[in-house]
């Protein structure tokens, strides 16, 4: 049907951003670099953390 | 009537002679004699046709007052010029024949402010008990005095004298129609809750003034045009909030919009048009006088405070008005210092002009080259400037400013009647092209029979050539007006002749400084030293310099531009060519001004080759001359001499002179960017050959193998060249390399300039810098064999054998092609690529370089391209010979038809490639020195952006396009050169 799921995680999202032509003529170019550079950080301060429940789940596989 | 003869009506003025004989006849069996006296009259109207069918119509509904009419030659005179004049108001008068009667009116004059208003009031007063009915009957008032206006207008004899009165009374109509149009909304709201609930205690308590802008504003309106307002309200008393009475000033602001601009029985009037205000049409419709003072002092742009000049109080209480005024004045003066005020004036204007539609230009009357926008930006420009410092210029109206600029010696007086002159005459034509059909226009018409009832409103002696061939005179004389009255006066030399006004050198200074001279002091100095004395040159120059000066100040370095002017003036001195070409042709002028204020590059060779300066009129020369033509030059020079500076000399003379034309050639936009890079890459070429040949002349086989853009033909302005040396090997291979290296220091020594560097980089050979400067062939073979890296490789994909004998080019090329285009590549070797790369990037670009900016190692700029185009020619160039070649654009191309890389992609990396390589060249032109940053500040990326022929204040577009640009082809590298 042409219909698209809208992304799952920051991730997908921002992979979407970075080939938005739109975004980048609307937010202007260094605005956009900012966020997107912004939101990276972000996703990789995200994956860095180790959430209770991995550690309940595999510590003991460990 | 039958004893008129037909060329007696053509003389008249009439069109369709045989109608009119028997039309005559009808309006005299109508109105008896008092028709035959019409003829006369009917001679004198703009159209004759138009006001004789008028005639006709009008006796039909009402004989008798027609007869009364005509039988009075005044009122005659009135009524019949003014169905001539105005299709509008014969529709007018047919739908309100009893308007008919103020030709009666023995008073003519166009009446004060207060006679209009009281006379708005009175039809108000009497109208029904509805908005919609009092406002029909406002119009229908306002068109009345309307209808009388243009009666007095087209019998006032003189139309340009009578323009000054029309266009105030023209304002007062439209101010008091605002007055009376508050005042019934004031009293609708009091009576209906329609509009929400108010009580009148409230609404009197709210105070509401509404400021006349732009022409209304200045008391210089025309016919039918928006009229520009701006709308200020406070509480009156302590009985209500400011809330409310902004709430309630919003609903009495909207209601009297509509009142003029709503649709209704009686048709709209024109647009109020309230987006002048602060934040324009997104902006609160009503604010109170601390908001409109709070947003001038922090957010206001430099066009607003323009805007402000003319703001003058036109309907509401006049106590706010008041305040307003005191408040904001004092800030528009000191705005007009900001930098850049009078930059963001001409830039507003330039976009003015910018939107016309091609096919108006030469019709408009307003906005087109010497049109009425000339001659109020000039005075607007003159006052901006001076009227800082001298409060008598600062006059709302543009012909009382032009009166106060001559009155203060800011404007020559001949030069300011001539101003008012032209300025009345445009304006007479647009009032009389505007109330022909009441239509909001600024066109001439293009029907040969509107044309000639404007000429004939003017002088209705005149046909339309009369005046189609006045307009153009006074068009030609506005355009040069400008020039004259702002320019000319900067030269003191000219003002003690008493042609032009006489300014004080503060003055001058200001002037100056305003268009964008950044130490006007100094300029002063050179102006003097070009215009002083009574040489034939400085008589020249005199002449000229008024329009330089305008060139050089449209430019982004005006300073240096007049500075380099001035020595190239002392150089040439009295050369007849030099002059000859100055004064007959303009052309060339301007384009010197242009070079001069663009290229510091180029000024700066011109202190070395004066004679250069030919160039400018004989733009055909701006071409590159090519490789042969180049080397045959060369090779000639180093044939006849054996001296080794002379010939050095002679061929850096070339070099340079050959660098300076292409770079003329880049900012005059007569070559582009790939004439550009093969124009470099023939005279570094040739330069080198020719040295070698000179310094090699022993028979020894020495060939030169250009590297890196040398190589690839892609050469910018201040690149290095990077070469390799190979020879062939004698029988005595010891003093073979002796010799080489003798030969390489020398063509070192020889090449280097100091006035226009050359750099000879030989760090792409074998070991780089620790490896001797030149090798056998043998020597590279065993190299290349045993030692070579991946990068070394991947550096000879742009090898291209330049010099050496035959034999020598074609055994050096088959050598390398075979590392260079392998037929088996490893993994690892694209490996290594990947990893190098990224090497690069992290650890090359220079501490603290933006990498978006770096226009050779930054993200998706050169190098990533250039690494893709390698990456794909080492995989595949043994199997598809056709993309082996050194340039980058003619590698993406192939690839593309070898079915290696998209097209869509191939488009992308060409497109940031083109243009990181053109803003690399853009920057030594504008600076005269290397970089490889896209700047940061402002005015050069402006001068950068003006050499790549973006228009006037394209600084941040040319930002914004690299940024994308370089974004996408650094999305498509990842894409493809990282691809598995």
């Amino acid at each position: 049907m042409g219909i698209q799921p809208l992304p799952q995680s920051l991730d997908h999202a921002i992979r979407k951003l970075e080939e938005s032509e739109l975004a980048a003529e609307v937010l202007g170019e260094e605005v956009f670099s900012y966020v997107l550079a912004n939101k990276r950080r972000e996703w990789s301060q995200y994956r860095s953390q180790v959430t209770p429940f991995e550690l309940q789940q595999n510590l003991e596989t460990l | 009537m039958a004893s008129l003869g037909l060329s007696e009506l053509a003389r008249y003025g009439f069109v369709d002679l045989e109608a009119t004989v028997s039309k005559l006849d009808a309006l005299v069996a109508k109105v008896g004699d008092a028709g035959r006296a019409a003829l006369a009259e009917l001679g004198l109207a703009a159209n004759p046709d138009q006001a004789l069918n008028a005639l006709l119509d009008l006796a039909d509904i009402d004989k008798t007052q027609l007869k009364k009419i005509l039988g009075k030659p005044d009122f005659s005179a009135r009524l019949i010029r003014t169905l001539g004049a105005s299709s509008a108001m014969v529709d007018l008068l047919r739908r309100k024949p009893e308007l008919l009667a103020i030709f009666e009116d023995k008073d003519s004059k166009p009446r004060s402010t207060v006679e209009i208003l009281k006379r708005f009031r009175a039809a108000v007063e009497t109208a029904e008990s509805t908005f919609d009915a009092k406002v029909a009957a406002l119009r229908l008032a306002y068109r009345t005095e309307l209808l009388r206006l243009v009666a007095f207008d087209v019998t006032a004899g003189d139309p340009l004298e009578a323009f000054q009165e029309v266009s105030r009374n023209l304002s007062d109509l439209a101010t008091s129609a605002m007055e009376t149009g508050l005042e019934i909304a004031r009293w609708e709201l009091s009576t209906s809750d329609t509009h929400g609930s108010f009580s009148k205690s409230e609404i009197d308590a709210t105070g509401l003034a509404v400021m006349a802008m732009g022409k209304c504003g200045a008391r210089e309106l025309n016919y039918l045009s928006d009229v520009d307002v701006i709308y200020i309200a406070e509480p009156l008393s302590e009985e209500i909030t400011s809330e409310r009475a902004l709430e309630i000033a919003t609903k009495l602001a909207t209601r009297m919009m509509r009142a003029m601009d709503g649709a209704g029985v009686e048709p709209a009037l024109w647009q109020v048009d309230p987006n002048l205000r602060p934040e324009g049409k997104s902006g609160a419709l009503v604010r109170t006088v601390e908001s409109h003072v709070t947003y001038y002092e922090r957010w206001a742009q430099n066009w607003e405070f323009q805007a402000l000049l003319k703001a003058r109080f036109a309907a509401g209480t006049k106590a706010l008005a008041e305040l307003y005024l005191a408040k904001l004045e004092p800030m528009v003066w000191a705005a007009t210092g900001r930098d850049g005020f009078v930059e963001s004036a001409q830039k507003m204007r330039e976009r003015v002009t910018d939107h016309i539609p091609a096919n108006e230009v030469d019709r408009q009357i307003k906005l087109g080259p010497g049109g009425l926008r000339d001659v109020e930006f000039t005075v607007q420009l003159l006052q901006l400037v001076h009227g800082r410092t001298e409060e008598s210029v600062r006059v709302p109206d543009t012909l009382g400013a032009i009166a106060a600029l001559a009155n203060a010696g800011y404007m020559g007086r001949t030069d300011a009647e001539v101003f008012t002159q032209h300025y009345k005459f445009l304006r007479a034509i647009e009032h009389r092209i505007q109330f022909s059909q009441m239509r909001r226009t600024h066109l001439m018409p293009d029907s040969e029979v509107a044309i000639r009832s404007i000429a004939r409103g003017i002088n209705h002696k005149w046909t339309s050539e009369t005046l189609i061939a006045r307009w153009e005179q006074v068009k030609q004389e506005v355009r040069l007006l400008h020039q004259k009255v702002f320019y000319r006066p900067l030269l003191s030399a000219l003002a003690k002749l008493g042609d032009a006004a006489t300014l004080t050198s503060d003055q001058i200074v200001d002037r100056l400084r305003a268009i964008g001279f950044i130490d006007p002091a100094t300029a002063i100095g050179h102006i003097n030293a070009l215009t002083s004395g009574l040489s034939r040159r400085a008589a020249i120059q005199k002449q000229l310099l008024p329009v330089l000066l305008e060139w050089f100040a449209a430019g982004t370095e005006p300073d240096s531009a007049l500075l380099a002017f001035r020595r190239l003036s002392e150089d040439l001195g009295e050369s007849p060519w030099y002059l000859r070409m100055l004064r007959d042709s303009s052309g060339a002028a301007e384009r010197m001004t242009h070079v001069l204020s663009a290229s510091r590059l180029a000024t700066g060779l011109f202190e070395r080759q004066p004679e250069a300066a030919a160039w400018f009129e004989r733009i055909e020369d701006l071409k590159p001359l090519g490789l042969d033509s180049l080397l045959g030059e060369m090779m000639a020079i180093a044939d006849r001499h054996t001296d080794h500076e002379k010939v050095a000399n002679s061929l850096r003379g070339i070099r340079r002179r050959e660098t300076l034309r292409l770079a003329m050639g880049a900012v005059l936009g007569t070559i582009d960017i790939g004439e550009l890079s093969k124009g470099l890459t023939d005279i570094t070429e040739s330069y080198l050959t020719a040295l070698l040949e000179f310094v090699n002349d022993t028979g020894f086989d020495l060939g030169i193998v250009a590297m890196g853009r040398f190589g690839g033909s892609e050469l910018g302005f201040g690149s290095d060249a990077d070469v390799m040396f190979v020879y062939a090997k004698s029988a005595d291979p010891e003093s073979d390399q002796k010799k080489a290296e003798a030969v390489i220091a020398e063509i070192r020594k020889l090449s280097a300039d100091p006035l226009l560097e050359f750099e000879l980089d030989l760090d792409l050979r074998p070991e780089g810098k620790n490896g001797p400067v030149a090798r056998s062939l043998e020597s590279y073979s065993a190299y290349y064999e045993k030692w070579a890296n991946t990068w070394e490789d991947q550096a000879l994909l742009r090898a291209r054998v330049i010099a050496g004998s035959e034999d020598l080019r074609e055994a050096f090329t088959n050598l390398i092609d075979t590392y260079r285009y392998p037929v088996d590549v490893e993994p690892k070797a694209i490996v290594e690529i990947r990893r190098i790369k990224a090497r690069v990037e992290t650890e090359r670009l220079p501490q603290g370089a933006d990498p978006k900016r770096h226009l050779k190692l930054g993200r998706g700029s050169l190098s990533d391209v250039e690494w893709l185009v390698q990456l794909l020619q080492l995989s595949n160039g043994a199997k598809f010979p056709e993309i082996r070649t050194p340039q980058t654009l003619e590698a993406l191309d192939a690839c593309v038809a070898a079915g290696l890389l998209e097209k869509h992609d191939a488009t992308v990396l060409a497109e940031a490639w083109m243009l990181a390589s053109r803003i690399r060249s853009a920057i030594v032109i504008y600076s005269g020195r290397r970089s490889d940053v896209l700047p940061t500040d402002r005015r050069a990326l402006e001068g950068i952006a003006r050499i790549l022929e973006y228009p006037r204040g394209s600084a941040t577009a040319l930002e914004q396009d690299y940024l994308a640009y370089t974004r996408r082809a650094r999305m498509v590298f990842e894409r493809v050169f990282y691809a598995q």
